[in-house]
């Protein structure tokens, strides 16, 4: 009884302990990030300049804001919040109907009415599409007339127009009668152009628009004119489009238009004349205080960008942004003719340590001053470029700034390449995850987690693993192991720490980076298989091993001669190791050769059956498995081990 | 040895096989998501088009729908099968019928001769995308056939699927994750007519399947194409 209760309970605290929301793919497992290549880790403090190291693969939103700090234009308040650089939400959150819902569900006695599709499909032949038929802003003005209208007269009636108006944003055709009351006529006017605008009857909805500019009664006279000069835009006639918004550009009375108006004038001109266009845009966005239209100039000339409009010979930001996002090709020869820092910063990108150019480019680079958005990349060139000794000195003088985590993580990564001994390796080895959430929380990227596991000898590691440079969960981490590595390299494994390890899922030999294992306790099994170890032969999902053997041979420079043999000779062992299920197989399987009594043998093969169901397996894995099955039903038929395994798994 | 290799053959025809649940339809279908497609180049007797026409997002209780809004165009002719996505954001899902509503007007696009419902639902929304396809199924003409997209899982290990009110359930035998390869027959037998690849992983050869639909994360051109269907000529 007691033990049905228990599982009872234990059910009970299971469902509880399922989330419920689980995603439908997967897994996603977290993934520790130290410098990111699409965008940077806080784009608002990059718009507001703090460049850190300025990436060629940052998205040209990006280098479009880097190449203003660097020409010393940058970006204002205004600007900044204009283009509000950041993630964002692609589903639709909010109708654009909500404001008029809200105001028009208000009226008493109105039927509420809870969404109105903005959209409109394209009915063509041989064609799908839709297109967002009414904007924003009809639907604020609709909102914004009703207050006008409400407790008065004609109230429903106007109400019940404007329905059929929106109705005619995704698919109807209706057109709103002419009104009963004289004090409605003017915006059942406005109301009737409308809906025929918005049920594509454009050459009536223009002519509607017309007689109400000629109204001089009307309230909508003076956007009346736009909205005809609309009409021609949505039926293609884009030459007369321009001509009359031109008109509307230049008529003093119409001046609350005249900034749409030059809008619509721009949306023409990116369409008709997209090479001109792209030209304009990037010296306009180029220029101070440019909050009004910085938004969408950018959007506009990201779009151009996009659809390889060529661009002009002397488009100085277009000529940067294509160069730097390509290595720094032809950056040295435009660097030498203009000697702006954009160009500085894409022919640093394009050096080599042993360029002709280096000399000339590390004395600009040195110029730069520390108050410049460009110090922390050109320095973090320099560090690149410049002799070990002098690289140096610049690193660790550098690495004292404040600047954004994955530019400290890069000059660590820098000046890790520079260590000159041990000590100073480990001091460079942690970076901090870009992940706000993991602040504080330094882990080994790819780079010193290779040196350590491949270049670096037992002796050190244990030595790492005992001191205090490293964090103390990578000590941890880095303290197992050791002691796993210990017992592969040893040439007879003590049982007792095969056992152990039988018993421990987490536990590899190789050194890993970032967040390591999913499943944080050793004694677990990770649902995702990430249990023991692959073959550094193999395949695996987690640890790819097909890069390591192709990679280069890793050395630490900074160890002496005995040390670098010694771990090279420990790396031939461990890269010639089976996966851990393999490894475990064999040694149980000897030991019960040679100790059949012994009474940790059953529950041994038990668990060699088990890691190669979790374990990273390989071709061989089947065969132990097997063996260890066998020997466990033939040898111990009534041990409880040999009930606790049915199967063995290939 | 004649008269046995004869009975072979005659088996092999006669051996029943599941009957095509799209009659009429082509055995091949491109998916065409969201971005300009154009379309043209296909010719409608080879490939049908089935498109992304709309995301249903559900959240807060409501429905929210995000409508195409990229150009897809195609020659006359051209089977159209519209892909309706469903995207749930958090737990507070709407009532069903709202989120079939929005999905069965779909089968309003001119031209559109099936529905696809593309949800990748978790194990505690296999009750609520049920009931959706129920009201969906309800809401449209009994002639407009309904497809549904299907994780991998679906089709190979857990069969919850039997009995929706579809006709066919498409394995999606791509983005498997690292070391899955699918199994070589599905038993659902909405599973075992279809199948669903990507131009952007190898071409492996899908279980048998009457009909394909071809995945490219990048706008389909007529070489793309091409050189999909020539691998694809080289399974049957």
């Amino acid at each position: 009884m007691a033990l049905r209760m228990t599982a009872r309970l234990l059910i009970v605290l299971l469902m509880l302990a399922v989330p419920l929301e689980l995603p439908g793919c997967g897994p996603f497992l977290p993934e520790a990030a130290f410098h990111l290549n699409v965008d940077p880790e806080a784009p608002a403090d990059f718009a507001n300049g703090k460049l850190g190291i300025l990436q060629p693969t940052y998205e040209r939103l990006y280098q479009v804001i880097a190449y203003r700090y660097l020409i010393g234009v940058g970006l204002n308040p205004d600007e900044q919040q204009a283009i509000s650089p950041g993630p964002h939400e692609a589903v639709l959150t909010a109708g654009p109907s909500d404001p008029w819902l809200a105001a028009r569900n208000q009226v008493p006695g109105v039927k509420p009415v809870h969404d109105i599709d903005a959209y409109r499909e394209i009915n063509k032949p041989n064609f799908y599409g839709s297109y967002l038929n009414c904007n924003d802003d009809a639907f604020r003005t609709a909102a914004i007339t009703l207050a006008r209208f409400r407790g008065k007269p004609g109230e429903m009636d106007w109400i019940a127009a404007q329905d059929t108006v929106f109705a005619d944003c995704s698919h109807d055709a209706a057109i709103p009668p002419p009104a009963r009351l004289p004090e409605l006529r003017a915006d059942r006017a406005y109301q009737i152009a409308s809906a025929k605008f918005y049920s594509e009857q454009y050459d009536a909805a223009r002519q509607d628009f017309q007689t109400i500019a000629s109204d001089t009664s009307s309230p909508w006279r003076i956007i009346a004119p736009y909205l005809a000069a609309r009409c021609l835009i949505r039926s293609g006639k884009w030459d007369a489009a321009v001509g009359e918004l031109q008109h509307i550009a230049a008529n003093p009375a119409l001046a609350r238009w005249h900034a749409s108006a030059v809008g619509l004038l721009n949306y023409i001109r990116v369409r008709q004349h997209p090479a001109e266009r792209m030209h304009e845009l990037a010296l306009a966005l180029v220029q101070p205080n440019s909050q009004a239209s910085v938004a969408q100039d950018l959007t506009d000339y990201r779009t151009l960008f996009d659809r390889n409009v060529k661009p002009s010979e002397d488009d100085d930001l277009t000529s940067w942004i294509l160069s730097f996002q390509a290595g720094g090709a032809g950056a040295l020869e435009k660097w030498r003719a203009r000697r702006t820092d954009p160009w500085l910063v894409a022919a640093l990108q394009a050096a080599g340590p042993k360029d002709a150019s280096v000399p000339e480019l590390l004395a600009a680079a040195f110029a730069v001053k520390p108050d410049s958005p460009a110090y922390i990349t050109v320095n973090y060139q320099r560090v690149r470029l410049m002799p070990s000794d002098a690289a140096r000195t610049l690193a660790d003088q550098v690495l004292q700034v404040d600047m954004p985590v994955s530019a400290l993580n890069q000059f660590r990564a820098e000046r890790m390449r520079l260590a000159r001994n041990f000590d100073e390796f480990l001091r460079y080895a942690p970076r901090t995850p870009v992940d706000s959430d993991a602040k504080g929380l330094d882990l080994l990227d790819d780079d010193s987690a290779t040196m350590l596991d491949r270049a670096v000898p037992l002796a050190l590691l244990k030595q790492a693993a005992a001191g205090t440079q490293l964090p103390e969960a990578t000590r941890r981490s880095l303290q197992r192991t050791v002691a796993i590595r210990s017992l592969v390299l040893a040439g007879s494994p003590n049982f007792d720490d095969v056992f152990r390890l039988l018993n421990s899922p987490g536990g590899s030999p190789f050194v890993r980076s970032g967040y390591g294992r999913y499943t944080q306790n050793p004694a677990a099994i990770d649902d995702f298989r990430d249990n023991w170890w692959c073959a550094a032969s193999g395949t695996s999902a987690w640890r790819p091993p097909q890069e390591r053997q192709e990679s280069p041979a890793v050395v630490a420079d900074f160890l002496p001669e005995a040390d670098r043999q010694q771990a090279a000779a420990e790396w031939r062992k461990l890269a010639a190791l089976p996966a851990g299920p393999d490894w475990l197989g064999a040694q149980t399987l000897a030991f019960a050769a040679q100790h059949p009594q012994d009474p940790r043998v059953p529950p041994a093969l038990y668990l060699v059956v088990r890691a190669s169901r979790y374990g990273c397996t390989d071709d061989k894995t089947g065969d132990f498995s097997r063996r260890a099955f066998d020997l466990l039903h033939r040898r111990y038929p009534s041990s409880e081990w040999a009930k606790k395994t049915p199967y063995w798994y290939r | 040895m004649f008269l046995a290799i004869a009975g072979m053959v005659a088996i092999a025809f006669l051996w029943p096989r599941p009957a095509d649940p799209l009659p009429g339809f082509p055995h091949v279908f491109l998916w065409a998501w969201e971005r300009p497609e154009n379309l043209e180049f296909l010719d409608p007797h080879a490939a049908g088009v089935a498109f992304l026409a709309r995301t249903v997002c559900l959240g807060g209780g409501s429905v929210s729908v995000k409508p195409r809004l990229q150009p897809l165009r195609y020659s006359p002719g051209t089977v159209l099968m519209a892909v309706v996505r469903v995207e749930p954001r958090d737990s507070s899902l709407p009532p069903a019928d709202d989120a079939a509503a929005a999905i069965a007007d779909a089968d309003a696009i001119p031209g559109v001769r099936a529905l696809q419902v593309d949800f990748d639902a978790t194990l505690s929304q296999r009750a609520y995308y049920r009931e959706l396809l129920g009201d969906v199924r309800r809401r449209i003409p009994a002639s407009m056939p309904i497809s549904m997209t299907a994780l991998t899982s679906w089709c190979q290990s857990d069969g919850w699927i039997g009995g929706l009110p579809v006709v066919e359930a498409v394995p999606m035998l791509f983005r498997m994750g690292p070391g899955e390869r699918p199994a070589r027959t599905f038993r659902p037998a909405l599973c075992q007519s279809s199948a669903g690849v990507s131009l952007d992983e190898p071409l492996r050869q899908p279980p048998a399947a009457a009909r394909l639909y071809l995945f490219n994360p990048q706008p389909w051109t007529a070489s793309t194409y091409r050189a999909a269907i020539r691998e694809v000529r080289k399974w049957h």
